[in-house]
């Protein structure tokens, strides 16, 4: 139901849309002239801070564009990644936990870091760029939620880590067959049941008796989950948030 | 229940929906289940579907209206609930509500020292005593995770915490089937025997899907256990508005009573009868912390249209008031728990719960 005043809100909104968005276009085009007028050298960090500010802003096109761009003056595809997209990203978690960006628009931002890192990939794994890290992740045993884990996944792989997403219910065996196929630096679990919490103790144990204890981090989250808790069962760090779970992860590959 | 006011010709009320609003959402639930279908976790709830005339398609169970259409004709409109002395406290039926607490809240405010603090056992069985007590208050919930007992056995001390907290009528929580028997063993104890129980059922289980369309092992095995020994189950989907449901209210209750509706059929398959409380949890995420808003304006309107929804149906409904997204007893949790158990109250909503809960 809508009242009229909805009604008259929204076509407002539309209004505003539809008036910002030629604005919005000819400011991306004039932004790519003065680029073309620019010296190589000086146009180098523009385009990337082009890159970010239009990540953050969500406009996956734009950020496809000017990757591209970036590409064909012969950037450095980590450069690309890491002064463009992830610098982009780190901007739109700052803010993220900062309650000045909501889950949509870390949504869309990570709408545009995709269709960036769609352009950079095939050229990333050709030039064997070393990630940030490589992270397994997963739902535990039990357990069948996933946005949360979803989320921490996606901020991640904002940040330039390499995800290996094993999904949910996962059992302990399962966790520790990825760590010993794909040898991460950080394993991540989550759980949203209180009864599901000790398929985090349980995949940890499972981890000791295969040796590989020592050579992956662990984090863990999820609502009931604490930092006491992490402590409790020998986790290496807690998250609260999925921004936070970026930091800490950083910290621990550091 | 509290005590009912002595005037006769005033009773008012309050509808979110139009007949054809409720229709709407009634068809766009059909074709929810019809067309997108179901995953079901469970082989029992499976085979229960398929045998009936479901049918599987790309790894979904599709669910046919007339089975649906069975189900709310075979479960019953009212929903008797005794007290341990015996006595009817509480029948669920239209017209009628009734308040109580909500469970499984990790954390409380300790009531000496003011500070947070993990839950205990003796948490449990003192919010049971002090509800026993209270007027307003008509049945018990846990409210507190005991976090002093074994993790795996939490659900059973909640129980036994409010077995000894309270003669009221109870609504409890379990981790799987194991949990259900053995509650089911001590419930048989305490009422004397099992058709004792059966007769004057004093506790209601709690269980939920977990919305989009995903029924997990668990819930459906204790919402069957339920139905096998004809006891009352509430199966109530939490469809939060942009999170596991659709960003509009409309679309997150079709998928909400869609998923309510298939704990009915399997209800009524396994034993036609089953007493069922039918409801949902319609709230929004809140896009800023990521939270379920127990405060947002989406839960009581979307209670509201529940309300609606179970009155065309013609069966007992569930409800969420009392509860607050405010940490402190402060002015926003006095707001937040007015508005709800207003509306709880002027939509008839049956069996009212989560009064004293902080998300």
């Amino acid at each position: 139901m809508q009242t009229k005043s909805q009604i008259v809100t929204t076509q407002a909104v539309i209004a505003s849309e539809a008036k910002q968005s030629p604005s919005r276009k000819e400011e991306i085009a004039s932004s790519q002239k003065t680029l073309l007028a620019m010296t190589r050298a000086e146009q180098l960090p523009q385009i990337l801070e082009q890159i970010a500010s239009n990540l953050y802003k969500g406009e996956n096109e734009a950020v496809a564009d000017l990757v591209q761009q970036a590409l064909d003056q012969e950037m450095a595809p980590a450069d690309i990644l890491n002064g463009g997209l992830i610098a982009g990203m780190d901007e739109v978690g700052k803010d993220f936990k900062a309650g000045e960006l909501f889950v949509p628009e870390v949504l869309i931002a990570a709408r545009a870091m995709h269709a960036g890192m769609n352009v950079l990939r095939p050229l990333l794994a050709e030039s064997d760029v070393p990630s940030a890290g490589k992270y397994v992740i997963g739902t535990v045993q039990g357990d069948l939620h996933d946005i949360g884990k979803n989320l921490v996944k996606m901020m991640l792989e904002g940040a330039g880590f390499e995800t290996i997403d094993l999904g949910t219910d996962v059992r302990p065996d399962d966790f520790v067959a990825a760590v010993q196929e794909h040898h991460p630096q950080l394993l991540g679990m989550s759980a949203l049941l209180t009864t599901t919490m000790p398929g985090m103790k349980a995949t940890i144990e499972a981890l000791e008796e295969a040796g590989l204890r020592d050579v992956v981090k662990i984090m863990i989250g999820g609502a009931p989950v604490t930092a006491a808790f992490a402590e409790q069962i020998g986790a290496d760090a807690y998250a609260p948030d999925a921004a936070t779970a970026v930091d800490v992860a950083r910290s621990l590959v550091a | 229940m509290a005590e009912p006011i002595p005037i006769e010709t005033l009773h008012p009320t309050i509808r979110m929906l139009s007949d054809e609003q409720i229709q709407a959402i009634h068809h766009t639930s059909l074709d929810i289940l019809s067309r997108t279908g179901i995953v079901m976790k469970n082989e029992a709830g499976r085979e229960l579907l398929l045998d009936i005339g479901a049918w599987e398609s790309e790894g979904r169970i599709k669910v046919p209206p007339y089975l649906v259409t069975d189900a709310i004709a075979s479960a019953p409109p009212r929903l008797p609930m005794f007290n341990r002395l015996g006595e009817l406290t509480m029948p669920l039926e239209a017209g009628k509500v009734f308040f109580g607490p909500g469970s499984d809240c990790p954390f409380t405010i300790d009531v000496n020292t003011g500070q947070r603090r993990e839950a205990t056992a003796e948490d449990g069985r003192c919010f049971a005593h002090l509800c026993d007590g209270l007027g307003q208050i008509d049945f018990i919930m846990s409210m507190g995770t005991p976090s002093d007992v074994p993790t795996m056995d939490h659900y059973l001390h909640s129980f036994i915490a409010m077995i000894r907290g309270s003669v009221k009528p109870n609504v409890y929580t379990a981790n799987n089937r194991q949990d259900m028997e053995d509650i089911h063993r001590i419930a048989c104890a305490v009422a004397g025997s099992e058709t004792e129980l059966r007769e004057k059922p004093f506790l209601l289980h709690y269980a939920e899907p977990i919305s989009p369309l995903l029924f997990n092992d668990e819930s459906v095995d204790k919402l069957l256990f339920c139905a096998e020994k004809g006891l009352p189950v509430a199966y109530i989907p939490s469809p939060n508005a942009g999170g596991g449901g659709p960003i509009t209210l409309a679309g997150a209750l079709a998928l909400g009573n869609a998923e309510g509706l298939i704990g009915l059929v399997l209800t009524q398959l396994v034993r036609p009868g089953t007493p069922v409380l039918y409801g949902m949890n319609t709230a929004a995420l809140d896009m800023k912390s990521a939270i379920v808003s127990y405060g947002s304006p989406e839960w009581p309107m979307g209670m509201a249209a529940c309300a609606d929804l179970a009155r065309y149906y013609g069966l007992p409904v569930w409800g969420t008031a009392g509860a607050t997204d405010s940490k402190l007893v402060d002015a926003q949790a006095g707001i937040e728990a007015t508005v709800t158990i207003m509306t709880a109250f002027l939509t008839r909503c049956n069996l009212v719960h989560d009064a004293g809960s902080s998300a």
